[in-house]
């Protein structure tokens, strides 16, 4: 390659690459995605409510005690006491009513339970994988086309009456959550079910900022941290930042004799990102996902190579104090992939993991328990296996594997601000995909072309998986799903008809003209008792919103149309008024009770994507929403002579990006725009020095909604020229101050005009 | 180790391990290309992983495994396009500037600012992913001798040799 060559792949080699793209995560992103045969569903819980089951369920073999006599994995949680039907804490959820206003009970009151799912011993699991590895070798191929073959697992006990009533409303948490006393209103992270806490990261307790940030090193590493900053009207005081270490676990192999080759594989790597934090009780809780690789080759005695490839993920939470100076107080760590993370209203956490095992043949026999069991720790301290009766292996034919894929979900009791206390773990067949989650109930999903969907019963820090189903098609995100009055709806878009072989370039691909959208209506045992079919045909679902017995999709192609789905009849959801427009809102919230905003892309007729669009939708007579109001932010797309410029919105992929504020009247959308800026030094002839510079500018747009339209207010703007300098990605408000937030540096300004008070960099 | 062949196996019989590690080899360029090719880290992210997903489901259909990183640009190339078309009208595409600016006065990281998003496409797959022109006419499906002018009146203007 000659030496302008080699420039330019310079340039255009400089920007690092996202994380979801490193081979690790590409991995769990196919292991989620592509089409599989039909995993089979956990065994399928008789006799058991989701809050008996809380009180009841026992370890069959010794209980794992963890500090404080808290036990875990099975045992009950230490604020619960067993065999109490009437314990408060326990059994009800907190205003259990139905539809006509009755009370229910749960249809047990804290019996001991009755049957345990669980495995009954390693063993069992081992000889499982054993079977289903051997199944697996016999297979030629896992061949993609299942043609939406809706299976779905109806075995109910009879007589199961799970009586899950839930006035849970989405309305917008209009009330502002601040710190203890003293501290100004400020905004926090709308979380989609009123008291279940969903983590960001950044958080603020309304005189602390934290902000977490995966920057790298020189050699591309991820090093996690937390940066923090005091403010106080406007001004940005002092500024602190601590390091979020997590030890390797993994032996790192020793390659120095090895004078094969090895630029293909990285023998051994750590990486490690802070997914999210929480202010809690007074803590700073962080939660970081660790991927850890090691491969190693053992040559045998005839020279062969037996290859294989240790996997180490897990998943850590930290607690902290807060201020300038966390210190930390303790930690929980959890095997698996980082899926999704809550906090409950009773104020547990429960943490979610996809877990792998090894394959079958590097496993080496029944007692290497460590290879195919997941396992926990407290304080970094030793790891401890999940009981296998905590374990739920799937029930109908094993479905062939080389390798057992479980969900993990843990749970820690944060009302102790003084250790760390867990409190529950269990583990079930089956990865998590996306997760939704109520009070009192946690549900994961799994699959693409069929959605199977977990539902995990959550009580006082006390995990049990106690229902599964599957419809067909897969789920946007979490806001496609909604517990509400004893009922599950879940959209989703169906691609079972959409795999199109592309002759030309020799491939199968994804047709979306086949696509079509369904919403299903599940009882509490994952039977679908209502369903609505076939709209946007040959559009995808970009958007759901749910507000009691309504729910509000988005699908497109190349027009928008907002469907308004009437849910209070479940055997019967219908549409009930359908909006066309330009463009798609990625992402809907409630702003009043008559208002629902959308936020997403503006497009031209052709589907051509030019810009950022907020809109106000009038949601107060079902069988007419009709848009009252619309902004849009148009994305630069200018060539000049001296520059040229692209832009887009963060909040376009990431909805926590956009501050949504109704209580103050205030919108803050972030643009990103990138343009290159050029100067240029000849020397002589063709020799030039290239000092090149890109430019970067992120704003942040203001916006509020008054008489019928939105008016821009002002914005926070800053520029840099490192091309990997990251742009604001978070706003928050404390008081009458906006700030708005990167990795890298904050800008304060006051809310009414904003104009700048203050900038500060980490 | 093991051998671009033994993975390509494996990932036929859904081993989504071994073909990550197919994917480790090359990933980092599939990425540069599509960054450059395309609007936004978020937009290059999609490509790449859409990308993935449909090669690691149409594995099968690879037929000699040593092809393993032309056959995933090529659908990587497909993924690409189809976004750009979102970008640009088609015939506002010719206009965008490659032929019209002035590449003269200006310095390398600008002129690579205003190529238009097909001459994006064929410069980085030559530049940062090594391929030959009649490899890049396999991958796009474009007569080799159209991407060896394109690219040699690209280069020129930026003052750049034929490798």
């Amino acid at each position: 390659m000659n030496e302008n060559d080699k420039r330019v792949k310079e340039m255009l080699e400089e920007e690092n690459i996202p994380q979801e793209l490193e081979p690790e995560n590409i991995k769990k992103m196919l292991d989620e995605k592509a089409p599989q045969k039909k995993r089979g569903n956990i065994r399928r819980v008789s006799k058991i409510t989701a809050m008996a089951a809380a009180c009841a369920l026992v370890c069959g073999t010794a209980a794992y005690l963890g500090t404080n006599g808290n036990i875990l994995n099975g045992g009950s949680p230490k604020n619960l006491s067993s065999g109490n039907g009437d314990d408060e804490s326990g059994s009800t959820s907190r205003n259990s009513k139905t539809k006509d206003g009755k009370e229910t009970k749960p249809a047990s009151d804290g019996d001991a339970i009755t049957e345990n799912n669980g495995a009954e011993s390693y063993d069992e699991i081992y000889s499982y994988l054993k079977k289903s590895s051997k199944k697996y070798k016999k297979l030629t191929s896992t061949r993609y086309s299942s043609k939406g073959n809706v299976d779905i697992s109806d075995d109910v006990a009879d007589g199961d009456a799970i009586a899950e009533t839930n006035e849970e409303s989405n309305t917008a948490s209009l009330s502002a959550q601040g710190g203890k006393g003293g501290a100004d209103e400020h905004s926090d992270t709308f979380n989609q079910e009123e008291g279940v806490l969903e983590s960001d990261i950044v958080k603020t307790d309304g005189r602390f900022i934290y902000r977490a940030a995966n920057k790298y090193d020189e050699d591309g590493n991820y090093i996690p941290s937390i940066s923090i900053v005091e403010a106080e009207n406007g001004k940005l005081l002092n500024k602190s930042s601590i390091d979020i270490v997590i030890a390797p676990q993994l032996e790192r192999p020793d390659y120095s004799n090895d004078s094969d080759d090895v630029y293909y594989y990285k023998p051994y790597g750590i990486s490690t990102v802070v997914s999210g934090m929480y202010i809690y009780n007074d803590m700073l809780v962080v939660v970081s996902a660790s991927n850890e690789w090691s491969e190693f080759n053992d040559v045998s005695d005839t020279g062969e190579y037996n290859y294989s490839f240790k996997n180490n993920s897990r998943t850590v939470v930290q607690l902290y104090t807060t201020g300038l100076e966390p210190q930390l107080i303790g930690s929980y760590s959890q095997d698996g992939y980082y899926s999704d993370v809550r906090i409950s209203p009773d104020g547990y956490l429960y943490l979610v993991t996809s877990y792998s095992s090894y394959s079958f043949d590097n496993i080496g026999g029944a007692e290497n328990t460590d290879n195919y069991i997941p396992s926990w720790n407290l304080n970094e301290g030793e790891e401890t296996l999940v009981a296998a009766d905590c374990i739920t292996l799937p029930d109908i034919d094993i479905s062939p594997s080389s390798t057992l894929s479980y969900t993990v979900v843990g749970s820690i009791d944060l009302n102790d601000n003084t250790e760390c206390v867990p409190t529950d773990i269990k583990a079930f067949a089956g990865y998590s995909g996306t997760v939704y989650c109520s009070a009192e109930n946690m549900y994961t999903t799994c699959g693409w072309e069929n959605t199977e969907i977990t539902r995990i019963a959550i009580d006082s820090g006390t995990i049990t998986p106690a229902a599964s189903g599957e419809v067909v098609g897969y789920v946007n995100d979490q806001f496609s799903m909604s517990e509400y009055d004893g009922y599950f709806r879940i959209a989703v878009t169906d691609i079972s008809s959409s795999w199109t072989e592309d002759i030309l370039y020799d491939y199968f691909f994804f047709d979306s003209s086949q696509t079509d959208n369904d919403l299903y209506v599940l009882d509490m045992d994952m039977n679908i008792v209502g369903s609505l079919k076939n709209y946007g045909k040959g559009e995808t679902i970009k958007s759901v919103n749910y507000d009691g017995d309504r729910a509000y999709v988005v699908t497109y192609e190349q027009t928008d149309p907002l469907f308004a789905i009437d849910l209070s009849d479940p055997t019967d959801p219908t549409i009930t008024s359908e909006l066309k427009a330009l463009g798609f809102s990625t992402y809907m919230q409630k702003w009043d009770d008559t208002h629902l905003l959308g936020i997403g892309i503006s497009a031209d007729e052709n589907g051509i994507q030019d810009g950022f669009k907020i809109t106000m939708y009038d949601s107060s007579d079902p069988s007419n929403i009709t848009s009252v109001g619309e902004y849009i932010i148009p994305f630069a797309n200018d060539y000049d002579d001296y520059s040229s410029r692209w832009s887009y919105s963060p909040a376009t992929y990431e909805r926590k990006a956009a501050l949504i504020a109704p209580e103050k009247d205030l919108i803050g959308i972030p643009l990103c725009t990138q343009s290159y800026v050029y100067y240029y030094e000849k020397e002589d002839g063709y020799n030039y020095t290239h000092d090149y510079d890109s430019e970067i500018t992120s704003e942040y747009l203001f916006f509020k909604y008054t008489d019928g339209e939105f008016e821009l207010i002002g914005n926070t703007e800053y520029h840099s020229t490192d091309i990997n300098s990251k742009y604001m990605d978070r706003a928050l408000y404390i008081g009458d101050y906006v700030y708005t937030i990167s990795d890298s540096y904050i800008i304060a300004a006051d809310a009414e005009t904003i104009t700048e008070t203050d900038r500060l960099d980490f | 180790m093991n051998e671009i062949s033994d993975d390509v196996r494996l990932a036929k019989n859904g081993d989504s391990e071994a073909f990550s590690r197919l994917y480790a080899a090359i990933y980092k360029d599939l990425y540069h290309i599509a960054r450059y090719s395309l609007r936004s880290t978020e937009d290059a992210s999609d490509a790449v992983s859409d990308a993935v997903l449909d090669a690691f489901c149409s594995i099968k259909k690879l037929q000699d495994p040593e092809k393993f990183r032309s056959w995933m640009m090529k659908i990587l190339s497909s993924k690409i396009k189809q976004k750009q078309r979102e970008y640009f009208k088609a015939e506002d595409a010719q206009q965008e500037g490659t032929e019209s600016f002035d590449f003269e006065s200006v310095e390398l990281r600008e002129a690579l600012g205003h190529i238009d998003s097909e001459s994006r496409l064929l410069l980085s797959m030559s530049v940062l992913g090594g391929y030959t022109s009649d490899d890049i006419a396999k991958i796009c499906n474009i007569k080799a001798g159209t991407v060896r002018s394109r690219l040699a009146r690209i280069k020129e203007k930026l003052r750049l040799e034929l490798a």
